[in-house]
C-alpha cells in the first residue's frame, strides 16, 4: 500500500515506510541466522536502537515543534544507554529487557502526547492518516510491553507456552501493520481531497 | 519471584491482554470524543450560518419594503404632483397668450415635465416592479428585457422552459432571482461590452436552473474584482438567502456565463 502510494506519502509516513523496510529486512536476516543455528538475541539491541530512532523521528514531526530537540536528545541518550546495557549489563545470551521496555514506554508517551494534541482537531478521526499509524504503534508497544519485560523468563518456558505468547504477539503485530496499511491508504485519499 | 506459586507465563499473557483492552478502549473513547466534538462544532457552525442567513433575510426584506415604499411614494406623490403641474401650465392662458415666446416656453416645459414623469415612472418601477408582484418572474424579466432591447444597448434572448413554475414561485424567491438577473444585465451593459445576452429558464427534478450568458469580454471567476465587487456580493447574498447556488464558467477570454440552481421545495 505504501509503495503504491509512495509519491503521496508525507515525510512522517515516509519514515514509517522506511522503518517497515528496515524491520522486514532485519527479520529476514534474523530468520537466516536462526536457520544457521546462530544466537540472535544480541541483534535485538541494534533493532531496539534503530526502532527507537525511526519512531522518535516520526513523532518529532507530529508532536509540538518545541519538543523536537528534546526528542533528538532522547534518541542520543537512549542509544548510549543501549550500548552501555549491551556492553556492561545484559551482555550474555539474553534479551535487552532493560532498554527495550524503556524505549517502548518513551514511544508510548510520545504517542499519548500525540493523542492529547489530536483531541482538539476539527477533523473526523478516521480521515486523519496519522491517527491510524499512531493507533497501530500504541496498540503494539503497549500490549507487548509485558512481553518485552518478561521475555528472558520466556526463554526457559516450554514450547507450548512460547507458541501461545508469540502467536499473541504476532497477532498484535499483524493488527499494527493492518492499521499502518489503512494509514497509507488514507494518505492517498487525503491528498486527492486537498488538490481540489 | 520464582518461589511464588503463580505461573509467570499466564501473568504475562494476562498483562498483555489487559493492556491491549485498555489501549483499545482508550482509542475508542478518544475517537468517540473527537467525533462528538466535531459534530458539536459542525452543529454550532450550522446554527451560526442559519442565524446569519436569517439576518441577511431580514436585511433584504426590509430593503425590499423600503424600495417598495419609495417607489410607491415617487409614483403616487411626485408623479401626481408633476402631472398636476403639467395640467396647470396647459390651462394657464395669460393675456397675449398667442405670443410665440410663450408658446415655445409652454411646449418646452411640457416636454421636460413629460420626461420627468417618464423617469419617475421608470425609477419607481425599478425600485418596486409591480409586474413581478402581479404577473410573476417571467413577465417582469420579459418587461425588463424589452426595455433594454428597445434602448438598443443589448439584445437579450429569453428562453422560458419553466413557465408554470415561474408563475408559482413565492414572491421572496422571484424577487431575489429578478434582482440577480437585473444585476447581471447591469454588469453586462456596464462592463462587458457585449452585444448579445441569453437567459434560459429550465426545470429539472424540482430545481429551477437559470443559465445566463453574454458575448462580452468575460471575467475570471476567481478574480479579485468579481469577488470584491458589490454586484457579485449582492448576487451571492440574494442567492444564499433563497438557498440557491451558482457557478461561473471558467474564464476563456470570451463571454461571461453563470448557472444558477434554485431549489423549489
Amino acid at each position: 500500500m505504501a509503495l503504491k502510494n509512495y509519491r503521496f506519502l508525507t515525510k512522517p509516513l515516509k519514515i514509517i515506510f522506511w522503518f517497515l523496510i528496515f524491520s522486514g529486512s532485519f527479520n529476514l536476516v534474523n530468520l537466516i541466522l536462526i536457520a544457521f543455528h546462530q544466537y540472535t538475541a544480541h541483534l535485538l539491541n541494534i533493532y531496539t536502537v534503530i526502532e527507537f530512532f525511526f519512531l522518535s523521528l516520526y513523532y518529532s514531526y507530529l508532536n509540538v515543534k518545541k519538543y523536537r530537540n528534546l526528542m533528538y536528545m532522547a534518541i542520543v541518550i537512549f542509544t548510549i544507554l543501549c550500548i552501555v546495557n549491551y556492553l556492561f549489563v545484559q551482555n550474555k545470551i539474553e534479551f535487552n529487557t532493560y532498554t527495550r521496555p524503556v524505549g517502548a514506554i518513551v514511544i508510548i508517551f510520545y504517542s499519548l502526547m500525540y493523542v492529547s494534541q489530536q483531541n482538539n482537531e476539527e477533523q473526523n478521526w478516521g480521515d486523519n492518516m496519522y491517527n491510524w499509524i499512531n493507533t497501530g504503534i500504541l496498540l503494539y508497544l503497549a500490549s507487548s510491553l509485558f512481553m518485552f519485560i518478561f521475555i528472558n523468563y520466556l526463554l526457559n518456558a516450554g514450547q507450548h507456552i512460547n507458541r501461545i505468547l508469540w502467536a499473541t504477539h504476532d497477532t498484535i503485530l499483524i493488527l499494527e501493520y493492518l492499521l499502518f496499511a489503512v494509514g497509507f491508504y488514507k494518505c492517498k485519499t487525503h491528498q486527492t481531497i486537498s488538490t481540489y | 519471584m520464582q518461589n511464588t506459586p503463580d505461573n509467570i507465563y499466564i501473568l504475562v499473557l494476562l498483562g498483555m491482554t489487559g493492556t491491549f483492552l485498555l489501549v483499545v478502549s482508550f482509542i475508542f473513547f478518544s475517537v468517540r470524543n473527537q467525533n462528538r466534538l466535531l459534530k458539536q462544532r459542525q452543529k454550532f457552525q450550522q446554527a451560526q450560518i442559519e442565524h446569519q442567513k436569517e439576518l441577511l433575510g431580514a436585511v433584504i426584506e426590509s430593503q425590499e419594503a423600503e424600495r417598495k415604499r419609495i417607489g410607491q411614494d415617487l409614483h403616487d406623490d411626485v408623479g401626481t404632483t408633476i402631472s398636476g403641474l403639467r395640467l396647470l401650465i396647459e390651462m394657464f392662458k395669460p393675456t397675449g397668450g398667442d405670443d410665440k415666446n410663450y408658446q415655445d416656453f409652454t411646449q418646452s416645459t411640457k416636454t421636460i415635465i413629460d420626461k420627468i414623469v417618464k423617469d419617475v415612472r421608470n425609477i419607481s418601477h425599478n425600485l418596486s416592479p409591480t409586474t413581478l408582484r402581479y404577473y410573476g418572474l417571467a413577465a417582469a424579466v420579459t418587461e425588463h428585457c424589452t426595455i433594454i432591447n428597445q434602448s438598443g444597448k443589448l439584445q437579450i434572448a429569453l428562453v422560458n422552459n419553466a413557465e408554470k413554475t415561474l408563475e408559482e414561485l413565492p414572491l421572496p424567491t422571484s424577487t431575489a432571482l429578478y434582482r440577480v438577473l437585473e444585476e447581471l444585465l447591469n454588469n453586462t451593459i456596464k462592463h462587458s461590452g457585449a452585444s448579445k445576452a441569453n437567459i434560459d429558464f429550465n426545470i429539472t427534478d424540482y430545481k429551477l436552473y437559470i443559465d445566463y450568458a453574454d458575448n462580452g469580454k468575460g471575467v475570471s471567476a476567481d478574480s479579485a474584482s468579481v469577488k470584491k465587487g458589490m454586484g457579485m456580493q449582492n448576487i451571492e447574498s440574494r442567492l444564499l438567502n433563497i438557498n440557491a447556488i451558482y457557478a461561473i464558467s471558467p474564464y476563456s477570454g470570451k463571454g461571461f456565463s453563470i448557472k444558477i440552481e434554485c431549489p423549489l421545495a
